[in-house]
């Protein structure tokens, strides 16, 4: 306490105030005067023609043309599938999803990258089996032909009176036939809102299953008991799904699609904000874009780990690669001069 | 010497209630946030802690011959360090990279951080230094030097 009796509080107020201001006026000195200035390496001139990901973006050889999707539309794209017969493209979007009713919405796309047509199916349920969209109901063949309309299955023992015999036989026989088979068990059949009642007390009581086969490209469907019990199993068969490129080390130099540059432009948590100079390419040709990306900087052999959206679905046997960007639009990379001559 | 000052335990915990209370006030209207009350009331237990604890540290401080006791200073020198050390952590969310600020964007930049750290804590460290116990004229003798 002897040095507290020497301390004129005053003074000592005084050059603590004066201390802890000159320190923060340093702050600003550090911040505003030194590492305000410090700027980012301009950009190499090489970039300044790269065009933004999108629909506008051509080259002299190669143009970006926007498939599908608008830049507003909330909606969720499943990677596209391939006929490997025909080279027709299907594309599944899952545009909303509310309490009462799935909207899917499926485009076709020939093997030169022209959109045809598209098909909106609005129901729960609703599942593909080959090139067929199959509800329990109903079923489309649009894919195939192109038309637009609901099909009927062709019913089978629909009045319930063959034996369970009879009923085994019959089943043996359409399964011996059948390319494709899908069950439909009761309780989903006929438990739920929508069923009339007399539908419910002659299917659902009598616990009532639904077999369906696709014969000769028409679906039959077989109802009766404990069918889901017989032997065989469904026979289901998807699309060709596209080969889709990996696009987790963005960097690396490649043929296809590779990050040539990226110009830093804020900092965030542990990761820089900034433009991704994008090199697309289909053959000897490159489309120069670029997209907002953010990267992390981390460890390893491979210092600049982008993080993005980006899909690259390309086959061997395709003309043109599919890209689909964060947004959920798909794209396809045309060569110009292939549509001149 | 400066006698020690005398914290009255109904004082401190006055001082403290209306200093939590008016923390919630400032924090809830400076925010756009419906949440904001709820988040700024359940952060105030920490807040009456707090400040029962900053009463004494600063009359500690007195005591010691380091703080003068005195309205201005018992506010400004803990409010310019506050100020300080929570610029220094929190500078990082208002200040960009390669953003190349003119002088009046800086001082936008750091009106924003004032208004959203400085003002609710100015507030509530000036009622503090208002309501701590005065200084009697002849307890403030000074020392000889």
């Amino acid at each position: 306490m002897e040095g507290s009796k020497k301390r004129n509080p005053y003074k000592t107020n005084i050059i603590l105030l004066i201390l802890i201001s000159g320190l923060f006026m340093l702050s600003h000195v550090l911040f505003f005067a030194f590492r305000n200035t410090i700027d980012q390496p301009p950009l190499p001139g090489q970039y300044a023609g790269y065009l933004p990901l999108g629909a506008a973006a051509k080259s002299n050889a190669l143009e970006l043309k926007l498939l599908v999707g608008d830049p507003g539309e909330r909606r969720k794209l499943f990677p596209p599938l391939r006929d490997p017969k025909t080279g027709m493209i299907l594309l599944h979007a899952l545009q909303e999803e509310t309490n009462s009713t799935d909207v899917n919405v499926y485009y076709r796309i020939d093997a030169n990258g022209t959109l045809l047509d598209s098909l909106r199916v609005e129901d729960y349920d609703i599942s593909l089996n080959r090139e067929y969209i199959i509800h329990p109901d109903y079923y489309y063949s649009w894919f195939l032909d192109g038309s637009s309309g609901r099909q009927e299955y062709l019913p089978v023992n629909k009045d319930l009176k063959l034996g369970t015999e009879a009923l085994r036989q019959e089943y043996e026989a359409l399964y011996k036939k059948a390319t494709l088979v899908q069950f439909f068990g009761y309780q989903m059949l006929w438990g739920k809102n929508g069923v009339t009642e007399g539908d419910r007390r002659r299917f659902y009581d009598t616990k009532t299953d639904k077999v369906i086969f696709l014969i000769q490209n028409k679906w039959h469907a077989l109802f009766g008991k404990d069918l889901e019990g017989m032997p065989g199993g469904e026979k289901k068969a998807t699309l060709d799904s596209i080969k889709a490129l990996n696009l987790d080390r963005l960097g690396v130099p490649n043929p296809y699609l590779y990050v040539a540059n990226f110009h830093k432009e804020s900092q965030g948590y542990q990761e820089w904000n900034g433009m991704a100079y994008l090199n697309l390419m289909l053959g000897k040709d490159t489309l120069k874009l670029k997209t907002e990306m953010t990267v992390k900087e981390s460890e390893g052999e491979h210092p600049l780990n982008y993080h993005h959206q980006l899909q690259y679905f390309r086959d061997e046997t395709m003309s043109f690669p599919i890209i689909i960007n964060e947004n959920y639009q798909c794209y396809i990379l045309k060569s110009r001069s292939v549509k001149k001559l | 010497m400066i006698k020690s000052q005398r914290l009255s335990t109904s004082r401190v915990f006055t001082i403290a209630l209306l200093v939590s209370l008016l923390a919630v006030i400032v924090c809830t209207a400076s925010s756009d946030s419906l949440y904001a009350l709820f988040f700024f009331a359940s952060c105030s237990p920490g807040v009456f802690i707090f400040t029962i604890i900053y009463c004494y540290v600063i009359l500690a401080l007195e005591a010691r011959g380091i703080l003068y006791p005195n309205v201005f200073f018992r506010f400004m020198t803990p409010f310019l360090f506050f100020t300080l050390l929570s610029w220094l952590f929190l500078y990082p969310g208002y200040l960009s990279d390669f953003q190349q600020y003119s002088v009046a964007e800086y001082l936008d930049i750091f009106m924003d951080f004032s208004f959203d750290f400085l003002l609710p804590m100015g507030l509530c460290m000036g009622l503090i230094s208002i309501m701590l116990p005065p200084v009697g004229k002849e307890e403030t003798g000074l020392p000889d030097s």
